[in-house]
């Protein structure tokens, strides 16, 4: 009897150590291990906050050269002082690594396409999407270039040391709760990782293109039709850089080839999102009310927990630098320092190109490349899937790039098969450019590093405390002939290659203009005298017109008046097109709730403010119209783009017999007014639908913008901000994607600057300070961030750490 | 008495093994102090179970006070409790890995100890 008990109970002791150590498996997902992650000791409530000082007491940095200081200043930014770049970049390392380790290695493990390693199955095509896209590739190139720069290179591995160091001093209470919710271990970090973190950046802001579905609406839609729905400038436009005067080079020249017509029936890859954008804009000091230049800067991308960037302050013997940094590479990304600043929008360039690739039909291992058979390569990706067997994926290498869309992905595959080639598969000399930034002390020295910005494309707004403005729209373009690119190309031609680069100094730029601004939103680059062909499919029309109009009006602007700007909610969309579509109204058999709204709306002033339903109804309104209008080419069977709005606004308002109008389910052909009264119809119910769902229709409750933590965990996010803009105002939110930082520089002699952010220093969910700046940025409220010196520097949120 | 020694030191092996190690640590530290002191099956169980019950309770609701109500706000809604649904989940935990580990070391003990034979009894 006792001898049967203490197998029991031994059975039993073994079993609960085995049950409580191991994860649970629940449907598709997976618990962590009970007894681990509830330890009240070790688990998820050592994720608590701890006030700063405390915070501070934890640093422990091994080797330091010199003695370093570390202020968390009043606001919870950190401002790190140092005698060296060595011991500046790894203690940039550790404590960035100290607020953020999860964050940087989930970036990396996204950018390298291991996801599914620690989610499990559900990842496996953004795995096979990232590694067929080949990310690394342009990683390790750009590594290579990197290491050419001993000192530049030494600021990289700095950087690792001091990751390292943190990982190294981790144990499991201390992970951070993601670690313990996933049941993994960060691993080490390497200089490759940071430049992994660039491509993966370039990867976001130039992971778009309209190559397939172009090809497909020029087959189906004929060329007369494509070039009326898809102008590559719509009357009206206002570009970056608008010629004043002509250009002064020699431009090389191109020879235009033949376009194949084709329809390709395919799944599209993920595209970035369509909202990535950005305004910056600077002001001479002679149209400033204390004249000195001010710049702006908001970068338009998904509102993620931890936030995307961090705000910090750098100072060391070689610089003093302020701004945000990105979560995993050294020094400042968008910031000022004692005499310039500086910072970005997208400058939307094509720089994605597809190829179709033409087998040898004797020969399936060969491919046709410049008019001549290659022998193609394959690459096997050994994808580690969380809980289940390796996933091998098989690609094919071609001298223009991977083969990602093959006859397997993406979906059930494709008998065409395409040969990606982009901008990130080229070396980067980003960090270069970065760090003469952060180093320039005046606009000569600020474009030595421009030299090096070869992606992701950008409009680079700069000021300086000399007086200088200046706009450059920045990158390594590759020279095309007109259309090159907006369609598929052929890998057997040689002019439909990149054969050529347009030269850096002949790049678009602007500095000092006459009219003493420079601004940019994701608008053309420039107008058609240019002399090289400049495309994009997806460029913004109406943020810039709000700005240059806002700026125009005013020759004495101060920081507030900037503020107020960054959060401007006015549409010129909503304007323009508002008023024409209510007075084109079929309003006989309107009954009383149709009438609720059109008496109303009309009073709207054509601002998206939280608390109003007019913006809701104007997007509903819109929203149908657009369907209703193009369902021609929605309806489709293969992918096709839809006009943007700006080019709707002008079709419908300049053509209204075009044949797009009649609403193809019906037999009777309608009329504009037909279809707008339709859309309006179908506006009010979608509002009773709100209502019904969510008690009410109010903008905020509409647009429901939240800042999402990147497991899209809903106990992690924020909860809904009442904020108020759109996608077209210069505040644009929409949803979960809108300004991931606000900055503002007024360049005098000691520069000042303010900024927010929406999230916080920590990427903790289980801080105060991880979402600490969140409402103050719904708000619209900005604190100020000080380029300190030493001396200002108090004992309290301080620590001083000596070499070891 | 042997009981009250026998929980002070089932609470203090519960406290040293999480605050030291983890949950196996507690574990095996609670077998041990039932292993060594011996008591009836009934209450090595209710000791075991109560003490590491206690400490775990007791630490859970410590920490959510000190700085945890974010986190615990938080995990608790990803799991779909309440903040104090999820400590007594933490506390059920302890009291489970308290009792079995008791019994562990009871039976141990136990196992060639012969009972007390009946007076009686030839």
């Amino acid at each position: 009897m006792n001898l049967f008990r203490l197998i029991v109970s031994i059975g039993l002791f073994l079993s609960m150590l085995y049950f409580l150590k191991s994860p649970l498996s629940v449907g598709e997902n997976t618990l962590p291990p009970p007894g681990y992650f509830l330890d009240p000791q070790n688990g998820f409530l050592q994720n608590r906050d701890v006030d700063i000082e405390d915070f501070l007491h934890e640093f422990d940095i091994p080797g330091l050269n010199n003695k370093v200081t570390i202020h968390y200043d009043s606001m919870g930014v950190p401002h790190i002082f140092t005698q060296s770049n060595h011991d500046l970049f790894l203690t940039q390392g550790y404590l960035v690594a100290k607020e953020r380790l999860w964050q940087m290695e989930f970036q990396i493990m996204a950018a390298s396409g291991r996801v599914s390693e620690i989610i499990g199955k559900k990842a496996l095509n953004f795995d096979r999407e990232q590694r067929r896209k080949d990310l690394k590739t342009g990683a390790i190139a750009s590594l290579e270039e990197l290491k050419k720069n001993e000192a530049l290179y030494e600021n990289l591995e700095s950087y690792s040391e001091g990751v390292n160091a943190y990982i190294q001093s981790l144990e499991y209470k201390n992970l951070p709760v993601e670690y313990k919710l996933l049941n993994y271990e960060p691993e080490e970090w390497t200089p490759l990782k940071s430049s992994l973190l660039i491509t993966y950046m370039v990867d976001m802001l130039c992971g778009s293109d309209r190559d397939i579905r172009n090809t497909n609406a020029l087959a189906i839609l004929g060329r007369d039709t494509f070039d009326l729905l898809f102008p590559e400038r719509t009357p009206g436009t206002v570009p970056v850089v608008p010629t004043t005067s002509p250009w002064d080079f020699d431009p090389l020249q191109t020879e235009p080839d033949t376009i194949p017509y084709s329809i390709y029936d395919l799944d599209l890859i993920k595209q970035s999102n369509p909202d990535n954008g950005s305004n910056n804009w600077a002001v001479s000091g002679d149209r400033t009310k204390n004249g000195v230049p001010i710049l702006a800067n908001d970068t338009h991308l998904g509102l993620n927990l931890p936030s995307l960037w961090i705000p910090m302050q750098l100072h060391s013997n070689d610089m003093n630098t302020a701004g945000f940094a990105l979560v995993g590479g050294p020094g400042i990304v968008i910031g000022f320092n004692e005499n310039i600043a500086w910072g970005f929008t997208n400058a939307a360039r094509d720089q994605r190109d597809w190829y179709r690739i033409t087998y040898n039909e004797n020969n399936p291992g060969e491919y046709l490349y410049k008019g001549s058979y290659k022998t193609i390569e394959y690459r096997y990706d050994t994808i580690k899937i969380k809980g289940e067997s390796p996933f091998i994926d098989t690609v094919k290498i071609t001298e223009i790039g991977p083969v990602v869309y093959d006859q397997s992905f993406p979906g059930k595959g494709n008998k065409k098969e395409l040969a990606l080639e982009w901008i990130g598969h080229y070396p980067s000399k980003l960090y270069e450019a970065l760090y003469t930034f952060n180093t320039a002390k005046n606009y000569a020295e600020f474009k030595k590093g421009l030299k090096f910005w070869d992606a992701p494309s950008q409009n680079i707004v700069f000021a300086s405390t000399n007086g200088d403005i200046a706009m450059h729209i920045e990158g390594t373009f590759p020279l095309k002939w007109e259309e090159q690119g907006k369609f598929i190309m052929d890998a057997s031609r040689e002019k439909h290659l990149w054969n050529e680069f347009i030269p850096h100094e002949q790049n678009i730029y602007m500095h000092n203009p006459e009219r003493g601004f420079v601004s940019s939103a994701n608008q053309h680059s420039t107008d058609s005298l240019y002399p090289y062909y400049v495309y994009n499919g997806n460029y913004e029309s109406y943020r810039n017109k709000r700005i240059n109009t806002l700026l125009e009006r005013n020759d004495s602007v101060t920081p507030e008046d900037f503020m107020k700007m960054h959060n401007d909610s006015y549409s010129i969309l909503a304007s323009e097109v508002m008023p024409f579509m209510y007075d084109s109204l079929e309003i006989q058999g309107f009954d009383s709730t149709h009438f609720g709204f059109y008496h109303k709306i009309g009073e709207w002033n054509f601002r998206y403010t939280p608390d109003s339903y007019y913006p809701s109804f104007f997007e509903a309104w819109w929203s149908h119209f657009k369907n209703l209008l193009w369902d021609e080419l929605n309806e489709q069977e293969v992918r096709l783009p839809i006009p943007n709005d700006f080019h709707t606004v002008y079709l419908i308002k300049n053509n209204k017999d075009f044949p797009f109008i009649d609403i193809q389910e019906t037999e009777h052909k309608e009329k504009l007014r037909t279809v707008i009264t339709q859309a309006y119809s179908e506006a009010v119910s979608t509002m009773k639908d709100w209502k019904d769902t969510y008690g009410n229709y109010q903008w905020k409750t509409v647009n429901g913008v939240r800042i999402e933590h990147l497991t899209k965990i809903p106990a992690f996010n924020s909860s809904v901000l009442a904020v108020a803009g759109s996608g077209d105002a210069i505040n644009a939110f929409n949803h979960s994607h809108g300004p991931s930082q606000r900055l503002i520089v007024e360049l005098s002699k000691q520069p000042k600057a303010w900024i927010a952010l929406p999230g916080g220093t920590s990427g903790n969910p289980g801080s105060r300070r991880y979402l600490e700046f969140a409402q103050k940025y719904a708000d619209g409220q900005y604190f100020e961030l000080p380029l300190l010196t030493e001396s200002e520097l108090t004992s309290k949120g301080s620590i001083t750490i000596e070499k070891k | 008495m042997k009981n009250t020694i026998k929980l002070l030191l089932t609470i203090v092996a519960a406290f040293a093994g999480s605050y030291f190690g983890n949950f196996i640590i507690t574990a095996i530290l609670i077998l041990f102090v039932h292993f060594i002191i011996n008591t009836s099956l009934k209450s090595s169980l209710s000791i075991g179970v109560f003490g590491a019950g206690l400490i775990w309770a007791g630490f859970a609701f410590y920490y959510t006070e000190n700085g945890g109500d974010i986190i615990m706000t938080r995990v608790s809604a990803l799991m779909t409790l309440s903040e104090f649904q999820l400590i007594l989940v933490i506390a059920f935990l302890g009291a489970i890995i308290g009792g079995i580990s008791a019994f562990a070391g009871y039976s141990i003990r136990n196992t060639y100890s012969k009972k007390k034979k009946n007076l009686y009894t030839p």
